[in-house]
């Protein structure tokens, strides 16, 4: 059953439309990875359905509900957000970091209860950060920080999780680490995942469904091996490749000659 | 809540009441604490002073100094507080409580007023304080209403804006200065920090607004806090970024306003005392503001202090002292963060 709803989303930034008509469906506990070349309109796909751009024309639905009429604290209790991790502010520690996480149950005062103490707790757990709760976050490398903000969207409890490029500067043992956390978490918890993600393969492996975004139009949604075929990415990208099967169900591209 | 930060608290607050008793004993007549103490202590009792000090200690301490401390501490704890609120909003360690045109808009305000020979007409003592505070005000709304794209206001706009604004202001400022010759020395020293108004009335005057203020900056702690991450994601995270950044910034223009209104213009103080938070305590604006609060009112004392002493029987304008100390402290800094990136 479809929970999340993108409905003829169209996005502007002034005059320039970026979003044409975007139609997407995303059904329970999903993990629907968002690719397409620079520009394609991903990341304000993003922001549209957080919150943080109003689209000029479309609605974005949860449960049947219009995401967009309502108060930010209300919709941070439903949408979390794993930006990139970039100019994290140096001096607040993993802990109070991730307690931000919380900031949708808080009260003004910022003080927080039991609840949210295990929330946080938990979440710290789950990516594997509890004994470094204290140190602050210009101490940690680049996969430290982008799971200290992956931890800081679990603390939040949202059924909805949008990852914005969550392993852009990662080594290859930090990208698996987080896409396989995401993956297991989505399992365990029931999470519908929505993320944007630059490398193919590495949609093709953990997403149950690609979507190719292309000059903001929607090209195709579908499983990965449906989407990811040579003849549309080489019209997309405009470069040759070879599509390898290793795995049904699990394209592997590579760059052709 | 953390022991680290009670421990701030307390250390702030002793040494707040130290700086208000040596405010309120030095001066012109060195009155002795103890002397000062009991004078207090006899008027909480509602009692007569005690008859074996000389009788016009009771008028200097409550006349005088009393007031006068309660007005610094109110100036002092107004800029520490408002520093600590716009370095968050604006995310930047260099920014302080006159980034918006509030001390250039406040100097316009009293020079215009000096120019129109106001203080000796109708209003009197209050005329230059309120000019100052509207002129403050003005300025501020002005640069609000410039950087307003759509709806929000961007920072790097809004600091735009008050660079530009606050210049025009300065201008327009030296240029009457320059016009009216018997003024200028009264317009420098107010612009120095070097006129506060003595007596109670600048104090009750000043309060509501204080209050008011700081009230609103103690309680936006959090949501400065979730500001550190950028707007996009206070957003993301439930806070209406557009609206907590606003009102933050309104309460601390109004606040630092009221401080530059009667006080004068006084540098370094909103600058220098949240960094100094910052550096011995951490991150953390839930406790940012209210240590800011009580360090700046401590670090103006102390700075009253030396203006009033350093060579007395002269006073020197408040804002030369900070000014005389902040420069080195930066340099200090300097010094620190050239060590710690080798």
């Amino acid at each position: 059953m479809a929970v999340l709803e993108l409905i003829q989303l169209y996005a502007c930034y002034g005059e320039r439309r970026v979003l044409h008509g975007v139609d997407l469906a995303v059904q329970q506990g999903e993990i629907v990875a968002l690719t397409g070349p620079n520009g394609a309109g991903k990341t304000t796909l993003l922001r549209v359905v957080s919150g943080t751009l109003r689209p000029c024309s479309g609605a974005v639905r949860w449960q049947g509900q219009d995401l967009l009429a309502l108060s930010p604290r209300e919709r941070a209790r439903i949408v979390a957000v794993v930006p990139q991790a970039r100019a994290l502010p140096p001096a607040f520690t993993v802990e109070q970091a991730v307690m931000l996480g919380r900031t949708p149950y808080l009260s003004w005062l910022g003080a927080p209860s039991a609840r949210d103490r295990a929330a946080v707790q938990q979440a710290l757990e789950e990516t594997d950060l509890a004994p470094l709760a204290s140190r602050r976050l210009a101490q940690l490398s680049g996969g430290e920080q982008q799971r200290v903000l992956l931890a800081r969207a679990l603390a939040q409890e949202t059924p909805v999780l949008l990852l914005d490029e969550p392993t852009t500067h990662l080594d290859l043992h930090h990208q698996a680490n987080i896409l396989q956390l995401v993956s297991r978490l989505s399992r365990e918890r029931g999470l519908t995942v929505l993320m944007v993600i630059h490398d193919l393969n590495l949609a093709a492996r953990f997403a149950d469904r690609v979507a190719l975004l292309d000059h903001g139009a929607l090209l195709a949604v579908d499983e990965p091996q449906m989407v990811l075929t040579a003849d549309r990415i080489a019209a997309v990208y405009d470069v040759p490749v070879h599509i390898l099967h290793t795995r049904p169900g699990r394209p592997v591209v590579v760059l052709a000659e | 809540m953390s022991v680290r930060w009670l421990r701030a608290l307390v250390l702030n607050l002793v040494l707040l009441m130290v700086a208000a008793g040596l405010s309120v004993a030095i001066g012109a007549v060195n009155i002795p604490l103890r002397d000062v103490g009991r004078l207090l202590w006899a008027a909480l009792r509602n009692l007569p002073a005690p008859s074996d000090m000389p009788s016009y200690y009771h008028t200097i301490v409550f006349d005088l100094r009393l007031p006068h401390t309660a007005l610094v501490i109110l100036a002092g704890s107004a800029l520490g507080s408002s520093g600590a609120a716009y370095q968050g909003v604006f995310r930047n360690p260099l920014a302080d409580p006159y980034l918006l045109g509030v001390a250039s808009g406040a100097g316009l305000g009293a020079v215009v007023a000096l120019s129109l020979a106001w203080p000796e007409g109708s209003g009197g003592l209050f005329a230059l304080p309120l000019a100052a505070f509207l002129g403050a005000l003005l300025t501020v709304g002005l640069v609000y209403a410039l950087a307003r794209v759509d709806g929000t206001v961007p920072t790097t706009t809004l600091i735009l804006a008050g660079v530009a604004v606050g210049a025009f202001a300065t201008a327009v400022t030296s240029f009457l200065m320059m016009q009216s010759e018997g003024t200028l020395r009264r317009a420098i020293t107010y612009l120095m920090g070097g006129a506060p108004l003595n007596g109670w009335a600048p104090v009750v005057a000043m309060l509501p607004y204080w209050l008011l203020g700081q009230a609103t900056l103690l309680a936006s702690g959090h949501a400065l806090n979730v500001l550190q991450f950028g707007e996009e994601q206070a957003q993301q995270l439930g806070v209406h970024a557009q609206h907590a950044k606003t009102v933050i910034l309104a309460a601390a223009s109004l606040t630092t306003a009221a401080a530059v209104a009667f006080a004068g213009i006084i540098g370094f103080i909103g600058l220098i005392v949240p960094h100094l938070v910052r550096l011995l305590w951490g991150e953390d604006y839930r406790w940012e503001i209210p240590l800011s609060l009580l360090g700046g009112a401590t670090a103006l004392l102390l700075s009253d202090l030396c203006a009033r002493t350093l060579l007395a029987p002269q006073t020197l304008p408040v804002g030369i002292v900070t000014a005389l100390f902040g420069a080195p402290f930066f340099l200090w800094v300097l010094q620190r963060t050239k060590r710690q990136a080798a």
